[in-house]
């Protein structure tokens, strides 16, 4: 046999095997690809769902909050105190992957905290600052941009802050506790329209049968009889 | 409704360079190699496993990930992009759904092929950034659940056992297990 034709022999078999080996896989993703349609469709109007989109449910209303802060707090006080009055039902929902109804409330009004997503970081601390619709990604690519990043979060960026902090996340850092173990201090408007800054309360040894509890003190001291802070 | 969380501080710390350490093993010895590689190492960031679902070996070998540190001269600032090969990994992933042949070829990649494919050197950032949606299922005759069970680690094994048992006997589709070590907090619970 000529050595040209021993070679073109040889690739073809080098061929016909790699062809053999690769086109099962290739022939699997391709299907894949052809089953993998986008059948995802928004809610009609008046109706929202969570990610789950099994709780496609009827809503009076979804507000989103205003981006300005001094705004957003305004106007939830003044929806707070509607919702009291009208005894209407009030949910929050962030990216709702709290799923199983926890951010939709029947006929009620869907709180969208998205748009309040401020970040600010204090580099000298190492302290973020995140409003509570800021989602991971943002987060990210915002601490990214200085050279920080996260200290425990999911192990996926789709999430918000606020949602996260309800859940207790637990992310995939190792050795270290759900999130609530990196939080300075967090500002919760109670229902009641008066707003709280929260702070972990560490024990100095863990006791197993009553775990750490967060200290509520107050937004802004208030001054005594003699001038000291309370 | 107890209250509306408006905004937090939160402890940040460095974005740091990891290189992945990935180690095959069976079920059977997960939580004993789990425990003595992270007690070999002092520089272990992040840690997760994913066990293997094929109708052969289901549920009885694992793979498990560690990222070691890699000492860094200064601040790491780099250009964030979008996950490396998106769209395979959802192919590969959406490709396990009712089959068996997609199980396995995951397994291959996760196990074999991803150090190929995707290296060993890896950015904090970047492996944080990557969405749920990548994976999410958009059809609408079929939905993906999520479960989180939470096991002793003495009981990993035992708990194994049983889902060899129940899934198959269940005809359910497992197409994921990823395993994570947990850690007790003593900072919870607002009142």
């Amino acid at each position: 046999m000529k050595p040209l034709r021993m070679v073109l022999c040889f690739l073809a078999l080098a061929f016909a095997v790699l062809a053999i080996l690769v086109a099962h896989p290739v022939f699997h993703l391709i299907r894949t690809a052809r089953r993998d349609v986008d059948e995802n469709a928004s809610s009609p109007s008046g109706t929202i769902n969570d990610a789950s989109r099994l709780n496609e449910t009827a809503v009076t209303e979804i507000w989103k909050v205003p981006e300005d802060q001094a705004s957003a707090e305004q106007q939830l006080a003044m929806l707070l105190e509607r919702a009291r009055t009208l005894h209407l039902k009030l949910s929050i929902a962030g990216a709702r992957h709290s799923m199983g109804g926890h951010t939709i409330c029947p006929n009620g009004i869907v709180i969208d905290m998205l748009p309040f997503h401020h970040l600010e970081l204090d580099k000298a601390k190492k302290i973020l600052h995140a409003q509570a619709g800021a989602r991971w990604s943002e987060v990210i690519g915002f601490l990214n941009a200085e050279g920080y990043s996260v200290e425990v979060m999911q192990s996926n960026d789709d999430f918000s802050i606020g949602g996260s902090l309800s859940v207790n996340c637990h992310g995939w850092q190792f050795n270290r506790p759900p999130i609530c173990s990196t939080v300075e201090s967090f500002r919760l408007m109670l229902a009641k329209r008066k707003n709280c800054k929260m702070q972990p309360h560490r024990k100095r040894r863990p006791v197993l049968t009553r775990p750490g509890r967060l200290r509520l003190v107050r937004d802004h001291p208030r001054r005594g009889p003699e001038g000291r802070a309370e | 409704m107890f209250g509306i969380i408006l905004d937090a501080d939160l402890r940040v710390v460095p974005n740091e360079n990891y290189t992945l350490e990935r180690v095959v093993v069976p079920c059977d010895q997960y939580v004993a190699t789990l425990i003595r590689k992270t007690e070999q190492a002092s520089d272990i960031a992040l840690v997760y496993g994913r066990l293997r679902l094929t109708q052969e070996k289901f549920l009885t070998e694992g793979i498990i990930n560690l990222f070691h540190r890699v000492p860094s001269k200064g601040t790491l600032v780099t250009c964030l992009t979008d996950p490396k090969q998106a769209e395979l990994k959802r192919l590969v992933f959406r490709g396990t759904a009712g089959s068996d042949y997609g199980k396995q070829l995951r397994w291959e990649a996760e196990a074999h092929l991803d150090a190929v494919i995707s290296g060993s050197a890896f950015e904090r950032n970047a492996l944080l950034y990557e969405p749920v949606a990548l994976f999410q299922n958009r059809r609408r005759d079929s939905t993906d659940i999520l479960m989180e069970c939470f096991v002793t680690s003495g009981q990993f094994e035992p708990f194994l056992g049983e889902l060899r048992r129940i899934v198959p006997r269940n005809q359910a589709d497992l197409m994921n297990v990823t395993v994570r070590p947990r850690y007790r907090l003593d900072v919870t619970v607002c009142r």
